[in-house]
């Protein structure tokens, strides 16, 4: 600490020009977007400083508002598609890699070390190269534009992702914990409800936070599988404002802030279980 | 009764054998210490009693009834980890009312009981912290606490104080002697430290390699350890062992060798005749039994290389033949290293053992 403080401010000055520098970077195409979404539609000029000339928030309105041929309310119908299908996806996701983790963690079967390297052998492969046979699966069971056919996709592409996660913490709560419980007088099932599903919260965390993103941004599938538009997710709503003829910029940066919205709220909801070391204190210390 | 009987118990992994025809009976209530080496089967032993491990042959009976094949918790015994194994995420209530609750023991009688026995442990205080908020000693306590509450047949301990520091670790074994005067339950403690198992065991069972090497009360494998594995394991600081000529004079039996001689009196000449005539045996010496001071006969003479003065005690530390020695005095130092000196060995505290060390021969 005391080098630290030693430091020149030129060095210092120097490093943090570095960082600020960095910083806007990542930043800059982030206000292009929030400048896009608050230009009138015609307005919009590429110019150097990404600020909005005339700020209205014609864009959001006309997104948000968006109408079916039917004249339902198309985007909340869609929002609610997207709603649906990754909070599901997480939910089952996360309930199958749990109870999967914690048995390649702890149980010795046949197939136990095959079972794990499949898992990782199907993370090699591009989702897109699925996508014909996993459409033609779908259509037999008749899953096509159904939401529930994204919920089964998603989920069975995330969950060896998240079991290898899952695994990878589970092994480090220890054993000992475990026996402590059996011997206490837990079953199986209560050990791990009570005692491992608890310490492992911040890996559940990430891992939720992890298939929640996933299925919430998927495009390519969402866009094979879901051909009318009540089924669309936002993703492929968004895309649809990028036209063969015509390209919306103001609403599709107005989707696309809109649509990040969640995902910043469940960083934030998730903030404190993401925190580790949840397990110190379990052993000496 | 809660006594434990262990019949040609068996442990392997594989084709290893782990623990090997242990016969034991663990008497209702005694304290008896497993002790050894590292890797001799101490823990999978404990292990087997409390139904964490499988038992590959043989019969487990706890009390009266054969437990080989019933799940701990239907074993009515307790365990205390040699990390603790706290849960984490619980207080120390939850931690120690854990068991109880699921025992389904109605709530009022489970806080009673819970701040009985942490009261009594001293960490009344504490039941609302999580064991991350402990030091060392009062997690051990708290571990100690989870055990109790569940009034066991039968308690395991498994190096339950190696976590902590020196100090506090005679503390609670001071505490854990108390606890079980006050108990009055079966324990059965591993641990590799000697002088763990000498000051809190009724009786100490030592192992090595997975074989029973002695059974008996500390005092017993003190004085006539059954092997030099035993006599070099028992007591601090080690025994001493080289081996010696036998030989016949005068009568006499003598034990004798490059700068060393020592007449064996009646009763040990007696027993080792008993086993033939042999020419060698392995001499078993404690430091307290060779001391500096010019004699005539039973004396080891050799050049001290160092002197260690502890005040109360000084050791000396020197070699005869091939095997180093150390010989003790009360008080101050009374030789200087680099010099020829003479040590008188009391040889009625003699152990004599075979040439390969496997039986005792007096
Ligand atoms: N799951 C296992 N598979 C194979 N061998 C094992 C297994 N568990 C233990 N062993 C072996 O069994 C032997 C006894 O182990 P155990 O844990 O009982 O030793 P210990 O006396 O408790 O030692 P320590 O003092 O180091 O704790 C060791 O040699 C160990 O390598
Ligand atoms: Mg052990």
């Amino acid at each position: 600490m005391t080098v630290r403080k030693q430091q020149s401010a030129a060095r210092q000055a120097v490093t943090h020009a570095g960082l600020v520098m960095f910083t806007l970077m990542v930043l800059y195409p982030v206000f292009w977007v929030i400048a896009m979404a608050f230009t009138p539609q015609q307005g919009f000029s590429m110019s150097l400083l990404p600020l909005p000339t005339n700020p209205t928030f014609d864009n959001f309105i006309h997104v948000v508002s968006t109408e079916g041929s039917d004249g339902s309310w198309l985007f909340g119908r869609q929002l609610f598609n997207s709603l649906v299908i990754s909070l599901s996806t997480t939910i089952v996701g996360i309930f199958m890699a749990c109870t999967a983790a914690y048995a390649f963690s702890r149980f010795s079967f046949p197939g136990r070390r095959a079972g794990l390297m499949m898992f990782l052998v199907s993370q090699m492969f591009p989702g897109t190269l699925m996508l014909i046979p996993l459409y033609v699966i779908l259509d037999a069971l008749g899953l096509l534009n159904q939401v529930l056919g994204l919920i089964l996709v998603y989920s069975t592409t995330s969950i060896p992702f998240c079991v290898w996660m899952l695994k990878g913490y589970f092994d480090t709560i220890p054993r000992d914990l475990e026996e402590s419980a059996i011997i206490d007088g837990a079953s199986p099932f209560t050990t791990f409800w009570r005692i491992i599903l608890p310490l492992a919260r911040p890996a559940i965390a990430v891992t939720a936070l992890f298939s929640f993103m996933t299925a919430w941004n998927e495009f390519i599938l969402a866009t094979t599988f879901m051909s009318t538009e009540t089924s669309y997710t936002l993703p492929v709503t968004l895309r649809n404002y990028v036209g063969e003829y015509s390209t919306y910029w103001g609403y599709f940066a107005a989707g696309a802030i809109l649509v990040s919205i969640p995902v910043m709220a469940l960083f934030f909801l998730l903030q404190k279980n993401l925190v580790g070391g949840l397990t110190a204190g379990a052993v000496k210390g | 009764m809660a006594r434990v009987l262990f019949e040609k118990v068996t442990k392997s992994y594989g084709d290893v054998q782990v623990v090997r025809e242990f016969n034991l009976e663990i008497a209702d209530q005694e304290f008896l210490v497993l002790v050894g080496p590292s890797g001799c089967g101490k823990s999978t032993t404990l292990r087997m009693i409390a139904g964490l491990e499988e038992i590959t042959s043989g019969d487990l009976f706890i009390g009266e009834r054969r437990v080989n094949d019933i799940a701990p918790k239907d074993r009515d015994i307790a365990m205390v980890f040699q990390n603790y194994a706290l849960y984490p995420h619980m207080t120390v209530f939850d931690n120690m009312s854990f068991a109880l609750k699921l025992r389904r023991m109605p709530s009022a009688q489970i806080k009673r009981r819970v701040e009985e026995v942490a009261e009594t442990l001293g960490i009344g205080e504490l039941l609302q912290r999580k064991p991350k908020q402990l030091s060392g000693g009062q997690r051990q306590r708290v571990a100690m606490g989870r055990a109790i509450v569940r009034d066991p047949k039968v308690f395991l301990f498994d190096e339950p104080l190696s976590n902590l520091d020196a100090k506090l670790r005679v503390q609670m074994r001071v505490e854990l002697s108390r606890l079980h005067t006050r108990l009055k339950t079966t324990m059965v403690y591993v641990t590799h430290d000697q002088v763990e198992a000498m000051t809190l065991a009724d009786r100490i069972v030592v192992l090595n390699g997975g074989y029973i090497q002695q059974v008996g009360t500390p005092m017993e494998l003190y004085h006539t350890p059954a092997n030099a594995f035993v006599g070099g394991f028992i007591g601090s600081p080690s025994m001493n062992f080289f081996s010696a000529d036998v030989a016949s004079e005068g009568g006499r039996i003598t034990v004798t060798g490059d700068g060393y001689h020592l007449t064996l009196g009646d009763e040990s000449a007696a027993q080792l005749k008993a086993h033939g005539d042999l020419k060698r045996v392995m001499v078993g010496l404690r430091p307290k039994d060779i001391s500096p001071e010019a004699v005539e006969d039973n004396f080891i003479e050799s050049v001290v290389d160092v002197i260690e003065p502890m005040g109360g005690e000084t050791f000396y530390y020197f070699d005869v033949g091939e095997s180093q020695i150390v010989g003790r005095s009360e008080g101050g130092v009374s030789a200087s290293v680099g010099e020829v000196t003479r040590f008188r060995v009391d040889v009625d505290n003699i152990h004599l053992f075979s040439e390969d060390g496997e039986t005792r021969l007096n």
